[in-house]
């Protein structure tokens, strides 16, 4: 018997006149590698916001590990979030802000070694967020999304200033942690990435799922999984 | 390409200011507020002709236009780095020397002329369109002045430029700076300042000479100012405050540590004070009577600056940092409060001590703490009711400062007259008062933003 983590009915986000997410409806397993992929401006990033307590959404209804998402605080202790954009603290150094994070997750700061450790930041443990290259600042903020253990966790394309080697890394990491049951909500535009990661894949366009099934499921539309994204895209406007 | 540019920033800068708020409209309240200051000033100069001299008055108006432009003009200190300071999440058209075949001083250039028009629009000709409706200075005498106070401003804004950039390249030159600074006030009288020897004089002479020193100062300034280099910081060694305190403040006092933010504060109130305590002297020489503020009136004002302390401890780093965080806003509103009440009291109190010193008024010392704590804890309670987490942006929203005004200034105004009258019953009576309403405010502060979002 599988559970749902996420359950979304017709969520709906928009700003402006500009619809963001439109009438949504999904739901992702638990321990699935959940890829979520979409041209610019599809609504990936909101949904991933909405569905992280991040804002509200206009309309609908979600929940994340069966907590709703109005509740902004339970969500966020109980998930993890590596975000598009990564805001780090600028004074607080690699290893105090590991800290900082733990401390605000109530959790003892003894996963930081491991965390420094796996993303190859111990050398950099007492330099200033401020003072740190993008990638660096995406490898410490998948550390912070990961050092409470959480049952989900909320990907928005955490590899884009990453190195290979890292990559490497992180994706192996991410292998062995779906292994042991967690679950993985991967937003991502390298098509490759999500085709070699992602247990089930759903495609969005214009604020709304296009399509949604696993890897094999997706092929029987398309000799590869680009020509299926690009067919669907483009049928969409 | 040139007008272009300078219409692009002034773009960018209406489409940003305008962003904060829900409707280009509200923006607009701003300047609209400012139209009825002017015309509520200028309404009243048949009344303080009774009592001052017109021409004393117009002469201390430029002067005050001038600080005002020193204020504005300290672009030497950031130079490209300017809106990163104070609008952290965006990019602005400023930058793009860093990517883009196009020199930093040209786009700079136009940038400062930008600043320039969007202040003098945005901020002096609404208050000279509000002096005009009132119809109390004749046109041809208003013409004059409009000409002569905005002169005043640009020769302001050159000056804090050139300053500002001198002071970047050479700390030293701070010094030559003061020497003739020193030599002008000594050498010159209030009449021969450029702006107003032009009013007073109607010469053509004095008009190009205003107009040559703003550009000379503004030239020298653009030709050695250079963009702001980012240095990376020297590694530090790791805190311990976060086993000693709550994280969120122990953050925020890492943050006010390391940012140099602690330093701002101290003398963010020094220049406001010295600006008040200097009209008041220069009032009593330039009017010829002593006007014998007491210390009180000072505490007052200290109170009302503690905003800018509370606006600061909000502009160190941006809240969005905290966004995936299970943190809220009210959570983070208080503990910035509880850090805020800790450092506006140990520097106001500092402030009072010296003021107190100087005025040789210590014996009302402790009425004045009263008077200060209780403004303190109003004006920030006002504040972060009607701002969060976002004071430096909020207030510029005209709905905001519509009510911000109207909470802020009667309580103001009643203990600076009270504080004239040394009516001292009466501040203690209306002191108690506002800080049971202030109490009142901070309870219900968690309530107003426990849903609220970061974003």
């Amino acid at each position: 018997m599988t559970t749902k983590v996420i359950q979304t009915s017709h969520l709906s986000k928009s700003y402006g006149k500009t619809k963001a997410v439109s009438n949504l409806n999904l739901e992702v397993d638990k321990g699935e590698f959940f890829g979520f992929l979409g041209p610019n401006g599809a609504g990936k990033t909101t949904t991933i916001k909405i569905l992280t307590s991040q804002i509200a959404p206009d309309s609908g209804e979600a929940a994340v590990l069966g907590i709703n998402i109005k509740d902004s605080l339970t969500v966020k202790r109980a998930v993890g979030v590596v975000p598009e954009i990564v805001m780090l603290p600028s004074f607080l150094t690699v290893s105090e802000y590991l800290e900082f994070v733990s401390k605000i997750r109530a959790i003892e700061p003894e996963k930081i070694e491991f965390w420094l450790d796996l993303t190859d930041l111990s050398e950099k443990r007492n330099a200033l967020c401020k003072d740190l290259s993008q990638g660096m600042k995406q490898k410490l903020s998948f550390a912070a999304a990961f050092i409470h253990d959480p049952k989900l966790v909320f990907l928005d394309e955490p590899f884009a200033d990453v190195d290979p080697l890292m990559q490497n890394t992180l994706k192996t990491f991410l292998k062995e942690y779906v292994k042991k049951g967690g679950t993985i909500f991967l937003s991502t535009h390298i098509l490759e990435i999500a085709e070699k990661l992602c247990s089930r894949i759903a495609i969005i366009t214009k604020g709304n799922i296009a399509t949604a099934g696993t890897i094999p499921e997706l092929l029987k539309k398309g000799e590869t999984l680009e020509e299926v994204f690009l067919t669907l895209v483009r049928s969409h406007g | 390409m040139a007008d272009n540019l300078l219409s692009l920033h002034l773009k960018e800068e209406w489409r940003m200011m305008t962003s904060y708020f829900s409707s280009e409209k509200l923006f607009l309240l701003f300047p609209l507020i400012l139209v009825g200051i002017g015309f509520f000033m200028a309404s009243l100069i048949p009344v303080v002709e009774t009592a001052f001299n017109m021409k004393e008055l117009v002469i201390a108006f430029h002067f005050l236009l001038m600080v005002y432009g020193l204020f504005v003009g300290g672009f030497g200190f950031f130079a490209d780095e300017v809106a990163e300071r104070w609008f952290r999440d965006v990019t602005l058209l400023i930058h793009m020397h860093r990517i883009l075949p196009i020199s930093f001083r040209k786009i700079f250039v136009w940038f400062y002329l930008k600043d320039i028009v969007y202040y003098l629009f945005l901020t002096l000709f609404p208050l000279f369109v509000g002096a005009f409706l009132s119809f109390t200075i004749p046109v041809t005498l208003f013409v004059e002045v409009v000409v002569s106070s905005v002169l005043s401003f640009l020769i302001g804004v050159s000056v804090s430029f050139l300053v500002s950039s001198l002071y970047v390249r050479n700390r030293l030159s701070l010094v030559a700076v003061a020497l003739a600074a020193g030599f002008m006030y000594f050498q010159f009288s209030y009449t021969d300042f450029p702006p107003v020897a032009f009013m007073v004089n109607r010469g053509i002479v004095q008009l190009i000479y205003s107009l040559g020193i703003v550009v000379t100062f503004s030239v020298i300034s653009l030709v050695i100012t250079n963009p702001v280099t980012k240095s990376v910081s020297k590694p530090v060694s790791k805190t311990r405050l976060f086993s000693r305190f709550d994280p969120l403040l122990a953050k925020d006092i890492i943050d006010l540590k390391r940012s140099g933010t602690w330093q701002i504060i101290i003398t963010s109130y020094a220049f406001p004070l010295i600006f008040l305590y200097g009209i008041f002297y220069f009032s009593g020489r330039l009017f010829h009577f002593d006007l014998n503020i007491p210390l009180i009136f000072y505490a007052v004002f200290i109170g009302y600056l503690s905003t800018l302390v509370y606006s600061w401890l909000n502009n160190i780093d941006t809240p969005s940092t905290m966004v995936t965080l299970p943190v809220t806003v009210s959570q983070l509103i208080k503990r910035k409060i509880k850090l805020f009440f800790v450092l506006s009291f140990a520097v106001s109190i500092l402030y009072l001590v010296i003021l107190g010193y100087i005025l040789a008024d210590l014996n009302i010392l402790w009425l004045s703490m009263i008077c200060m704590g209780s403004t303190t804890f109003y004006v920030s309670a006002v504040t972060a009711w009607l701002c969060g987490l976002y004071p430096n942006t909020r207030l510029f929203d005209g709905s905001v400062l519509v009510k911000y005004l109207t909470a802020i200034l009667p309580v103001l105004i009643v203990l600076s007259i009270l504080s004239l009258m040394q009516s001292y019953l009466e501040i203690v009576v209306v002191s108690v008062v506002v800080l049971v309403l202030s109490l009142l405010v901070y309870q219900n502060l968690g309530k107003k933003y426990e849903d609220v979002y970061f974003s």
